[in-house]
């Protein structure tokens, strides 16, 4: 009787162990208070803040900051958030920006807005839905059409609002 | 006693084999599609944004027309659509509206408008809905638009490094 309990309880156990494990959350968001410029010629990745990961659950990120490690497969839901801006006068032009899943761009999650001197900051958000796999690498890179067009943070604004973060990107696991 | 154990191991066993979790991600639900073409709207009416891209589809279907997702499993959906609303030709200016429908009917508080120029010819859009969706419910978008000239726009990238800006990306999911 007592070699067929412990089967027996060892058998739940090992039955358990995936309902546990495949139910896990996993969530992440991360920002960045700084202005940034992309390489006209390849894009770039957008860089968060150092410590901004927060909060964090069943994730790592790149030393740079700029991708995240998926630990937990599964469905997630991504969404990013830019402000698009013109850097100087006189200046109009377009900011892309994508997402790149294990250094390879994703399909159908580009974006395009363009800003100009009468319209010179624009928001634009991204939201796309994904699986990953434990161990991929995602990141959001961006591309302008000319050197003075980028992504902005606007500070010191009022006591009672928020700085204007250049980017911010949170990832949840739906499934 | 040793019945007492018995019953107590066999309803437990019995628990969680009730909880079945492959039976609970049958009634996950979600779809994501997009669009390649560049569409332009009846100014009349108004008309369906259609897709040609579907990236993930469970326990969701699409109409004949592509210009609609059916609901298979009944809940508590989340979706979300992009668009890039922009003018089609120079010295065009005007704005363009979407909206979300449900078995053909609008749906209130859904529609948003971009306007769009010759110094901004072109923006991107995104709106959401959370919403009950029944078995065989039909979720669509529509656009209207101010001018034959402004519609929705596909850009094709010519850096391989860089994916195309697809004129239209819808997301949704079950969330309850």
């Amino acid at each position: 009787m007592k070699n067929f309990l412990s089967i027996y309880f060892s058998l739940i156990s090992i039955s358990l162990y995936p309902l546990y494990s495949e139910n896990q959350e996993a969530y992440i968001q991360m920002s960045s208070s700084v202005t940034q410029t992309p390489n006209l010629i390849t894009g770039t990745f957008i860089l968060s803040d150092k410590g901004s990961a927060i909060p964090i659950n069943n994730f790592d990120v790149s030393p740079n900051y700029d991708f995240v490690i998926c630990k937990i497969p599964g469905m997630y839901l991504i969404c990013t958030g830019l402000e698009i801006a013109v850097l100087s006068k006189g200046v109009s032009g377009y900011v892309d920006s994508w997402f790149e899943l294990n250094g390879s761009p994703v399909p159908a999650s580009n974006s395009r807005q363009f800003v100009n001197q009468d319209s010179p900051i624009a928001p634009v958000t991204n939201i796309f839905l994904m699986e990953l796999k434990a161990g991929d690498t995602f990141g959001t890179k961006f591309i302008a059409s000319g050197p003075n067009i980028g992504l902005i943070c606007i500070k010191n604004l009022t006591d009672k609002q928020p700085d204007i973060l250049s980017f911010g990107i949170t990832l949840v696991k739906i499934y | 006693m040793r019945n007492q154990i018995f019953i107590l191991l066999f309803s437990i066993s019995s628990f969680y084999l009730f909880c079945d979790d492959q039976s609970l991600k049958d009634q996950d639900a979600y779809i994501q599609l997009s669009s390649v073409a560049s569409q332009r709207p009846d100014l009349n009416m108004g008309s369906l944004i259609t897709f040609d891209t579907i990236q993930l589809i469970k326990n969701f279907e699409t109409t004949p027309k592509r210009d609609g997702i059916v609901c298979k499993i009944p809940g508590k959906y989340l979706i979300y659509t992009s668009m890039q609303p922009a003018t089609l030709s120079r010295g065009v200016s005007g704005y363009l509206d979407n909206w979300y429908n449900v078995n053909g009917t609008p749906i209130a508080s859904s529609n948003v408008r971009q306007y769009v120029s010759e110094n901004a010819q072109l923006a991107q859009v995104t709106n959401g809905i959370l919403i009950d969706l029944k078995e065989n419910d039909i979720f669509s978008s529509g656009f209207i638009a101010s001018d034959p000239l402004i519609g929705i726009v596909f850009i094709q990238s010519l850096l391989s490094s860089e994916p195309s800006v697809t004129s239209y990306i819808l997301t949704a999911y079950k969330i309850r």
